[in-house]
């Protein structure tokens, strides 16, 4: 295995030899741990696949996991295929029954799942290459059969109805369709109607034309040898066909032209859903990534973040308040920030939440802020070490968003060097707060009355009405 | 393709010794009492330092519910030498992380930090453990953020309150009739006297263990855990009261409305033997074969062949002094939890009239040495184990020893305990239905 051997300086160093401890101060951190990084061995088949192989016997036991790369896929009046296909593979394969199928990973003790593109599969080190095959084979391999589709579909429809009440499942929904739009592949949803009009052979065309190998990774994890796994690939993912998968152009969505809420009336809510939103460009390799997830760390990036110090720790409206912000390669990701209140406190949730992204665009954050943020990320650095999967994602993540070679260990010389001033400019073009979406699912007879009195800013917030499925509606009264 | 060879592979199996390796740890006890465990494991600059205290909801009084897990709250607020809001802050300005949770049994408390931290991880348990600030800024803030997880763990979420229903009926004199969360309204009568009389009386050296895990260097770890934990007082012997609740005879047949749902659910849920008994392990397994994997029996006829079930589960909840073995069902198009019941039922019968086949047996087996092996697979896990293990079964080695119990359950037994806690007469069978429509 090509080895790297890189010491960082973490911190100060700083040796504590007094004789008696000073319980009134805070102890001061030891020298700063050595950090290994190590690389993964690779190597890529002809048929396109890319596999990536971390050795590491502490424990006898095996992970492997099949990602497929593939941009974002509309599907339209048909939403729902991609979950079907998902429940439909992993049934076994053409040469092995369902029920064998199952039996024999169970029998192993181990497991083996399915995405509408992805697979994963774990078992002991002993049992790994029938695992292995188990896997590629009903990969590459599927049963699709009618029946099964049938009982597949009949579980979606009664799960979707399980969360038609749901609070959190509508304000996902609604404030994913609201942001992108529902034609674009983030904001479309899965409805009875639209699973009805998949076919058994929409789900085969999805799987022929999505699941394919030119944008695949396996990465395989744990108590085993390169050769043996190269052995193993090499006889179980040759058949695999080269193909690409096809492209399609989607609409480019776009923020909201002003500051405005996007009320959902759910009568049975004792809880509203406060999720304000706005889309951003963001990417692992541009220039302000590691400023724009500091802004969010500083934000609303865990407990000892202003949202959570504010909306919680202070006025006590929420279990937790928190913000995220994404990056995706291939289209707009979201800025958010969200908590979930009592109905009372609803408006005034909205406003607190519109201040704190007001207040981190508009004043620098402060340099204890900024060193407390930068920290944080330092020690999830070396935290992450612990898991043997951390340096195959490093991998993956360099190769697939396109970073340079060097990326991780460059990491927190580059985060180091971040300013007050970087901070700010990213807040002020990932958080729009002249063009945020706020989007509130809650009980309308205990809170809309109040929402509609928000102002922000001088300015009072116009409320739009919308439905469970984010069809535009009127206001009911009360 | 080949097809499976599994009946030769059997024997193969039946001979193959576990080789995951083995959790080293050392113990010991400080002069207040205070329990120490230490895991030394350098492969990566990590280290957890947690505390387990012997105080969960069936400690707490009838009239004054919800107080463990109140203060697992509240022991973030602060310490003599930690300002309020302060907490959270140093964690995360030193690249840790840090959380706790509350049972019934038990609270935990960890931080989780770079290895150069160890020392601030230690230091600010000790705080917690030596001198926490309970005063009415804190207790009324935590009140209310309390009240809000309980709406949304609870009153705000799809068959949020099953477990609460189950436990009412499970248990009738047993503090498990509650849970932990509490009642709202105890928490908001209980008066600050009240807190600190609870923090005093369980939040004490003798009463915890301390467990530190990770990359550290043992006698330079011993000498600050004596720096900072030995001069915290013992606190006073503790009486517990225990409680023994009446055998379950005829059906307790109950029913709830969750206004959040819309598909209704069927519970079965039976009163099990305390976690440290045999039997608990034999239901564990039990567990596993009717309800685990899609191979297993309730899966397999519900789901898959019958399509009865959007979904099966089982949950088998040992506890110090009871559990619950609480198996359900989510129906599919027009099922009736009738329905359901029966199908539930009539696998259940066989296991307590046949013994479960030698491939099954060992696939059992098989499911548990995997478990087994995964159990180990972070520092925070095996601190948390380690902890449990000495705190709640009185035996740190089943972090090593666990799977032996397993290994040696036989199938002659998994019937015995079968008919033994399984009977329709011993049990709770609760409807979880939607709120009924309202003419409107």
């Amino acid at each position: 295995m090509k080895r790297l051997f890189i010491t960082l300086v973490l911190g100060l160093i700083a040796f504590n030899v007094q004789a008696q401890i000073d319980r009134s101060k805070i102890p001061t951190p030891g020298p700063a741990p050595e950090i290994n990084l190590s690389e993964p061995l690779h190597y890529e088949m002809n048929n396109g696949l890319k596999v990536l192989v971390v050795e590491n016997h502490k424990l006898p036991r095996v992970s492997i996991q099949l990602l497929i790369d593939n941009p974002p896929v509309i599907e339209g009046d048909k939403a729902g295929v991609s979950s079907l296909t998902a429940a439909l593979l992993g049934q076994g394969s053409k040469s092995i029954p369902k029920d064998d199928f199952n039996e024999e990973v169970d029998f192993l003790g181990a497991r083996i799942s399915f995405g509408s593109q992805s697979a994963f599969a774990g078992s002991l080190s002993k049992y790994f290459p029938r695992i292995f095959e188990l896997m590629a084979d009903s990969a590459i391999n599927p049963n699709f059969t009618e029946e099964e589709f049938e009982k597949e579909k009949q579980k979606i429809l009664t799960s979707l109805k399980t969360e038609e009440k749901d609070v959190s499942a509508i304000s996902n929904r609604v404030s994913n369709a609201l942001a992108y739009g529902t034609s674009h592949p983030y904001g479309e949803f899965v409805t009875a109607e639209s699973v009805q009009n998949v076919t058994l052979q929409d789900v085969i065309r999805f799987y022929e034309d999505y699941f394919v190998p030119a944008n695949a990774y396996l990465v395989i994890i744990g108590d085993v040898d390169f050769e043996q796994v190269k052995g193993l690939v090499e006889e179980y993912f040759t058949p695999w066909t080269k193909a690409v998968p096809p492209s399609f152009q989607f609409s480019k969505p776009s923020n909201a032209q002003y500051t405005q809420i996007n009320f959902v009336d759910v009568p049975n809510a004792v809880q509203s859903e406060v999720v304000v939103e706005n889309l951003v460009d963001l990417k692992m390799k541009d220039e302000d990534y590691l400023a724009a997830i500091l802004a969010n760390k500083i934000l609303g990036g865990g407990a000892q973040a202003r949202l959570f110090l504010n909306l919680r720790e202070d006025k006590a409206y929420t279990y937790g308040s928190y913000s995220s912000i994404g990056n995706d390669k291939y289209a707009p990701s979201t800025f958010t920030a969200s908590a979930q209140v009592r109905n009372m406190v609803t408006d005034s949730t909205v406003v607190e939440i519109l201040k704190e992204i007001d207040k981190i665009v508009k004043t620098p954050v402060t340099d204890e802020e900024l060193k407390d943020a930068k920290a944080k990320y330092v020690g999830n650095f070396v935290l992450a070490l612990e898991r043997p999967e951390t340096i195959a994602r490093y991998a993956l993540n360099i190769e697939t968003e396109g970073l340079p070679k060097d990326y991780y260990k460059t990491y927190l010389e580059r985060l180091n060097a971040v300013t007050k001033e970087d901070v700010q400019k990213a807040a002020q073009k990932y958080m729009n707060i002249d063009s945020v979406r706020v989007v509130v699912t809650g009980k309308g007879s205990e809170v809309l009355e109040n929402l509609e009195k928000v102002t922000f800013n001088g300015k009072k917030i116009p409320v739009k009405f919308y439905d469970k499925f984010a069809k535009a509606t009127e206001k009911t009264s009360y | 393709m080949k097809t499976p060879l599994i009946s030769g592979l059997l024997t193969l199996f039946l001979l193959s010794v576990i080789s995951a390796q083995e959790v080293t740890y050392e113990e010991y006890d400080l002069d207040n009492g205070l329990h120490v465990i230490l895991h030394q494991d350098n492969n990566a600059p990590v280290v957890t330092t947690s505390v387990m205290y012997h105080v969960g909801a069936k400690d707490e009084n009838p009239e004054k519910t919800g107080f463990a897990h109140f203060f697992e709250h509240l022991l973030f607020e602060g310490t003599q030498n930690i300002e309020r809001g302060e907490w959270f802050k140093i964690v995360s300005s030193n690249g840790g992380r840090n959380n706790a949770n509350t049972t019934q049994d038990r609270t935990y408390y960890y931080e989780v930090f770079p290895s150069n931290n160890l020392e601030l991880g230690l230091w600010m348990e000790s705080e917690r453990m030596m001198h926490p600030i309970i005063n009415k800024i804190g207790v009324d803030t935590q009140s209310e953020v309390v009240q809000e997880e309980r709406r949304m763990r609870y009153d705000n979420s799809p068959y949020g309150r099953w477990r609460e229903q189950m436990f009412i009926h499970l248990f009738k004199k047993h503090p498990y009739r509650w849970q932990t969360i509490g009642s709202l309204e105890h928490l908001a009568n209980a008066s600050l006297e009240d807190f600190k009389l609870f923090n005093k009386k369980y939040y004490v050296p003798n009463n915890a263990v301390l467990v530190v895990a990770g990359d550290i260097d043992r006698e330079k770890t011993k000498k600050m855990i004596e720096d900072y934990y030995g001069p915290i007082p013992k606190g006073e012997e503790i009486q517990r009261q225990t409680f023994v609740e009446d055998p379950i005879t005829s059906t307790i047949k109950a029913e709830y409305h969750d206004p959040n749902i819309q598909i209704p659910a069927i519970l079965l849920g039976y009163r099990t033997p305390a976690q440290t008994n045999r039997d608990a392990y034999v239901l564990d397994m039990i567990s596993t074969y009717l309800s685990d994997g899609k191979s297993s029996k309730l899966y397999k006829k519900l789901v898959d062949d019958e399509k009865k079930a959007l979904q099966v589960f089982a949950f088998n909840g040992s506890q110090e002094d009871y559990g619950a073995y609480v198996v359900g069902a989510l129906p599919v198009g027009e099922t009736s939890l009738e329905d359901l019941k029966s199908e539930i039922d009539g696998e259940i019968e066989k296991i307590k009239t046949e013994l479960i086949s030698e491939k099954d047996y060992q696939k059992l087996q098989n499911k548990f040495e995997n478990q087994f092996v995964n159990s180990n697979s972070s520092i925070t896990g095996i601190a948390n184990s380690l902890a449990r293990n000495y705190m709640l079964y009185d035996d740190t080695s089943l972090i090593n020893n666990e799977i032996d119990i397993y290994r040696s359950i036989t199938r002659e037994e998994i019937m015995e305990v079968s008919k033994k806690y399984l009977n329709t007469n011993q049990r709770v069978e609760l409807n979880y239905l939607p709120e009924e429509a309202t003419a409107n």
